[in-house]
């Protein structure tokens, strides 16, 4: 019982010293997924590789995702077009959003917070200045954070041939959920 | 549960409920192809200019210029001052339009490209720039200071930037506004984000509300505050849950009232009460408002992803009513001065609840044709009919029939008019004026009855008004208009200066002045105890009336076929609205006096969606349209505006210029005048003029436009040019030439005085040589010794002698011959030179010995003056030793250009005095004659005399 309490009492310590060193939180799982909603197809496609950072002192964030690891297309086909014809992942690589956090919030207390993240979306080499709201729960130096938001394709050069018109939708929905811990020091 | 449900599905459809304004798209190109808009602004001259992603454009109410721009990026802020307009574009960039001339402005000391969200130059020319990502930039003369998070600025994301009283700035970030304050050369920043009460950190928006020191925020997500620069704190207006979107843009109108547009295409109109916000919204379906603008005429100007979009909101709105509402079908309107508007279709009354225009109540029907409604002080409804009388609706909703009055209980009721406790009813037989007694309503009696017989000019009224003054007017067919004060009555028909026969309708503005609209006439209104007329040429759309009806600030509406013209007493023009204006007025109601008025002045006109709204105009509007004198050609070439001079061949001009309005851009009307060619006025509807073959002379352009063909207060353009007189009508160049004639007559006499006194001078010296040398020739030493000669000759060879003395007659012949001329050929001279030698070598011998060598060339072509060479020659016998042991040998040598005689100097012991004035006058005489030099002297023991030719 003592050792219990004596437990405790240290996990907190520790706990509270590290949130007192860590700033940075990096992404430890993390999912992006998008989906269109077309009169004639619904494709819904999901990556695992989410990759990124906030700063919560400076309140400052990077994410990042490989555009390759898309995954769960309705055909191989669909996920070539994706990656060759759209999105052209071989110039592109990545696609980027990285900025600041709006909010006058304190992210060191626990707490669950929606945010307004603004900052520049770059997909398929185009930068779009963004605000996007986020819903981030801290609780035991764990950061969750969940965002849905649209990218329309007209704003980052996504050409999309006449007769998939009815296949795809101008605007895709996105969905982020991501789990982020205190970055180790080495 | 149910009530619940009912109220969040009202919550849900509240926004959705918002009505679309009276609104015009606008495309910036002839295909319609949409184009987004960022930036708009209102110039000096009255132009919107349009900031698009694909360039600048300026509108002049009809078409969109675009102007030629190298830099093809998307231009996203824009301001103006003194006739130049500041471009700010995506790229970062900045460039200046002047004269429809877009030059970049290059700025040192920025390092960076981000975007220019706004741009902006105050009052001490100083110009700012809210960049994306490198905070703000004051820019003076092409350098620029930056101020960014390095010197305390929150965040390097500026969307606006405004300017404070005292040296200060007012700056909307990602992270609340700051206010930037200059004190001595230090940098002080204040900011105030959600910690200090900001709504929201993402400020969008700043704008300053009008005459006071407060200002307008609006912001990404939580909607519009007011900051209070004194207090420094934000005002705690209420307003409801903010749910429009983002704000893009707040235009301040007043003190009071404030337009804002969202990102999700809602138009809000913001009224400020004491403590709270007065939101109105309306729809702009689909459309994200970029930008707001407010025209002088009450226009507010959408910037969109199209293109613009004109809304008319602040002066006419409408109630859109769907069936049972019939625009053919209504028969008359009226307002109960609460919430809500009636109106009568045939048989039936409906009643409409201005807050909910979805909901038309059906009140009643009657057993005829309604033909009027009135509500009288009490707000009780009179009802006419046409064949089934007066009726009577009070509050608790009773209709009464009104039968005790005979002559009303099956009449046919033209209109029903009244003021205080009176009841006024026009029929087919006079005007019956009733009272109505308090405690029973629905009882009226009749106390008077007016008709052609009593006084009124017929017994046909169509309209009863009454004033201010409680007297009632009457508008009459076939007499024009009658009054009646409350004891007598006053007429004024054709014969009496009204020119109109039969008048539909009278009303008072609010001035007081009594309008009255005419059949085929026109509009009239009374002042100065006299009728004035407006007719087509003033501005009317038709001159047959169908109703009328002043507001609260001013303006008369009227109702005629083919539209609806507001009258503008502070412009004394007509504002039009017809199809043409494409906001769906296709039809009005022909119905007489089909019109109503509430208490705040709002003027109601049906047409086939249901009601017109004419709003007062409390804030100054200005229908005057503007012009702009927007180019100039010579010979049909354009030249650069800002040319006055041109000279005497630039004859042929053509000025164009161009009108600029937002009211009825499509009933411009010109007139120019060319002042020092033609002082009257000529009217046209051409957009430009030429002048062929002007005189030369200063002239004074002037142009104006208006509305109509009244001119009064309208606005002008002028411009002053010159055209030069030819050269030859300047005076400064006639002076010139009488000078340079006086100087070239002046120096051709001079030049003649000199020559005159040269020849004279030349005679005289000729004269002086000839007496010398006659003095010489017949000077006793040369006689005695010719004679000694001859004599010796004669006793030894008569022959000789007969020779020489022939010799000796001949040189003096010639001698004679040859003294009047200035010049004589070489040849002529040589051989009196030899007659002359002939004779004293007769006398030395081979002493002396002449060794000429001149070529025959020479001889024949050039001149010597006469008796030079005999003169030197003599002159070398006189002052040498002649003798056989030192013979004197003269030498005469000639080139091209002298001729030089020389001999060895062996001078006598005892020298013949000469007067010396041989050689002395030689050279006057080549001085005279061609301003030649001889030269003479001793040199390496030889006596050299060097002659020009000639």
């Amino acid at each position: 019982m003592l050792l219990r309490f004596i437990n405790v009492i240290m996990l907190a310590l520790i706990s509270y010293s590290s949130l007192a060193q860590v700033s940075i939180f990096e992404v430890s799982r993390g999912t992006i997924s998008f989906h269109s909603d077309a009169p004639r197809e619904l494709i819904f496609s999901t990556s695992k590789e989410l990759r990124g950072a906030v700063n919560i002192q400076q309140k400052t964030f990077a994410f990042r995702v490989n555009i390759a690891s898309f995954k769960g297309f309705n055909n191989d086909l669909q996920e070539e077009h994706f990656n060759e014809s759209y999105l052209e992942s071989t110039f592109f690589p990545d696609a980027t959003f990285s900025g600041k956090i709006i909010e006058d919030i304190d992210l060191t207390k626990d707490g669950e917070y929606f945010l307004r993240a603004k900052g520049k979306l770059k997909i398929h080499g185009l930068e779009q200045e963004r605000i996007i709201k986020a819903h981030v729960m801290i609780k035991d130096n764990r950061i969750v954070v969940r965002s849905d938001f649209i990218v329309p394709l007209s704003d980052h050069n996504i050409k999309v041939p006449r007769v998939v018109y009815d296949k795809l939708s101008p605007d895709i929905k996105v969905k982020i959920f991501a789990t982020l811990l205190p970055k180790r020091v080495k | 549960m149910k009530k619940l449900l009912v109220v969040i599905l009202l919550c849900i459809t509240l926004p959705s409920w918002a009505q679309k304004p009276f609104s015009r798209d606008y495309w910036l190109n002839d295909a319609g192809v949409p184009i987004k808009v960022n930036a708009l602004i209102l110039d000096e001259s009255g132009y919107i200019w349009v900031g698009t992603a694909d360039g600048l454009y300026y509108f002049n109410g009809r078409t969109f210029n675009k102007i030629a721009d190298t830099a093809r990026q998307p231009i996203t802020a824009l301001t103006c001052s003194e006739n130049c307009i500041w471009i700010g574009y995506a790229n970062g960039n900045v460039s200046t339009c002047i004269n429809n001339t877009i030059m970049p402005y290059e700025i040192f000391g920025r390092h960076g490209h981000s975007t220019i969200n706004n741009i902006y130059k105050d009052k001490l020319g100083i110009l700012w720039l809210c960049t994306e990502s490198e905070g703000i930039y004051c820019v003076v003369n092409n350098a620029a200071i930056v101020c960014n998070t390095n010197k305390g600025l929150s965040d390097n994301f500026i969307y606006a930037a405004l300017e404070l009283p005292y040296n200060s700035l007012l700056a909307g970030s990602d992270k609340g506004i700051n206010i930037i304050s200059l004190y001595h050369h230090k940098v002080n920043i204040d900011v105030i984000t959600t910690l200090q009460g900001l709504p929201d950190n993402i400020v969008k928006v700043l704008k300053k509300v009008p005459d006071t020191t407060q200002y307008w925020i609006g912001t990404q997500q939580q909607g519009i505050a007011i900051f209070d620069y004194e207090s420094k704190k934000i005002l705690p207006y209420k307003y409801p849950k903010w749910k429009w979107g983002q704000v893009n843009d707040i235009e301040p109108v007043d003190k009071e009232h404030a337009w804002v547009a969202t990102d999700e295409g809602y138009l809000l109109k913001i009224d400020l009460q004491s403590d709270s916000m007065k939101i109105t919204q309306y729809s702009m379906a689909g459309d994200k408002i970029k930008k707001l603008l407010r025209d002088k005429v009450g226009n507010i100007w959408c910037a969109t992803n199209r293109g613009i979009t004109m809304v008319m909101e602040e002066y006419m709105g409408y109630i859109p009513l769907k069936r049972p509402f019939s625009l053919q079908e209504i028969n008359a309107l009226a307002s109960d001065n609460d919430r809500y508007l009636w109106f009568a279709q045939s048989k039936e009354l409906y009643q409409i609840d201005l807050a909910n225009f979805n909901d038309i109540k059906h009140i009643f029907t009657a057993e005829a044709t309604i033909t009027s409604l009135h509500f009288d002080n009490h707000k009780q409804l009179w009802i006419g009919t046409l064949g089934k009388g007066l009726w009577y609706y009070d509050r608790l909703h009773v209709i009464r029939h009104i039968t005790t009055i005979t002559n009303l209980t099956q009449g046919q009721i033209l209109d029903i008019s009244g003021y205080r406790n009176e009841i006024w009813v026009s029929t087919l037989n006079g005007v019956e004026e009733l009272v109505v007694p308090e405690s029973n309503p629905s009882d009226p009696r009749l106390i008077n009855h007016h008709s052609k017989h009593s006084g009124v000019g017929s017994d046909y009224v169509y309209h009863l008004y009454p004033d201010k003054d409680d007297h009632m007017w009457m508008a009459t067919d076939g007499a024009g208009v009658s009054m009646y004060d409350g004891r007598e009555y006053s007429r004024w028909d054709s014969s009496s200066g009204f020119k109109s026969q039969v008048v539909y309708s009278i009303t008072q503005d609010a001035y007081g002045t009594i309008w009255a609209g005419t059949l085929n006439n026109g509009l009239f209104h009374y002042s100065n105890e006299k009728w004035h007329q407006y007719e087509l040429q003033d501005g009317l759309q038709d001159v047959n009336i169908s109703a009328i009806m002043g507001n609260k600030s001013g303006q008369i509406i009227v109702v005629n076929k083919k539209g609806i013209d507001e009258w503008y007493p502070d412009c004394m023009q007509f504002r039009h609205f017809n199809r043409r204006l494409d906001i769906n007025i296709d039809s009005l109601s022909v119905q007489l006096n089909c019109i109503a008025k509430d208490v705040e002045g709002n003027v109601f006109v049906p047409y086939e969606h249901g009601i017109i709204v004419f709003k007062n105009i409390f804030q100054k509007q200005d229908i005057m349209p503007d012009v702009h004198i927007s180019g100039l050609s010579l010979f049909f070439q354009p030249i650069e505006q800002g040319l006055h001079d041109f000279s005497y061949p630039e004859n042929h001009i053509t000025i164009k210029y161009d009108g600029i309005n937002y009211s009825n851009p499509e009933r411009l009307h010109y007139r120019y005048a060319l002042n020092g060619f033609n002082d009257s006025w000529i009217l046209t509807n051409d957009e430009s003029v030429t002048f062929p073959k002007l005189p030369p002379g200063t002239y004074s352009f002037r142009v104006q436009v208006s509305l109509s063909n009244n001119f009064f207060n309208a606005k002008e353009s002028s411009y002053t040019f010159t055209i030069a007189a030819p050269l030859w009508k300047r005076t400064w160049f006639i002076a010139a030439m009488l000078l340079l004639i006086g100087i070239l007559i002046y120096y051709i006499q001079k030049l003649r005085d000199r020559r005159v006194s040269k020849v004279s001078l030349l005679q005289k010296e000729r004269m002086i040589f000839e007496y010398e040398h006659l003095k010489s020739q017949v000077n006793p030493h040369f006689l005695f010794n010719s004679l000694n000669t001859l004599a010796s000759l004669i006793e030894e060879n008569t022959e000789t002698a007969i020779d020489y003395t022939v010799h000796l007659s001949d040189l003096y012949r010639n001698m004679l011959a040859y003294k009047d001329k200035d010049l004589i050929l070489l040849v002529e001279e040589m051989e009196l030179l030899q007659k002359y030698l002939y004779i004293q070598q007769s006398r030395f011998g081979s002493a002396l010995q002449l060794k000429v060598n001149i070529s025959e060339k020479l001889l024949m072509n050039k001149k010597i003056v006469p008796l030079a060479l005999q003169l030197l020659v003599e002159n070398a016998i006189k002052h040498n030793v002649v003798s056989i042991s030192s013979p004197l040998i003269i030498y005469i040598d000639a080139n091209e250009y002298t001729i030089v005689v020389r001999n060895w100097l062996q001078p006598k012991m005892n020298t013949e005095r000469g007067a010396g004035l041989g050689l002395i006058n030689i050279r006057k005489r080549y001085f005279l004659l061609a301003k030649r030099q001889i030269s003479y002297g001793v040199y390496d023991n030889e006596y050299i005399v060097i002659l020009p030719l000639i």
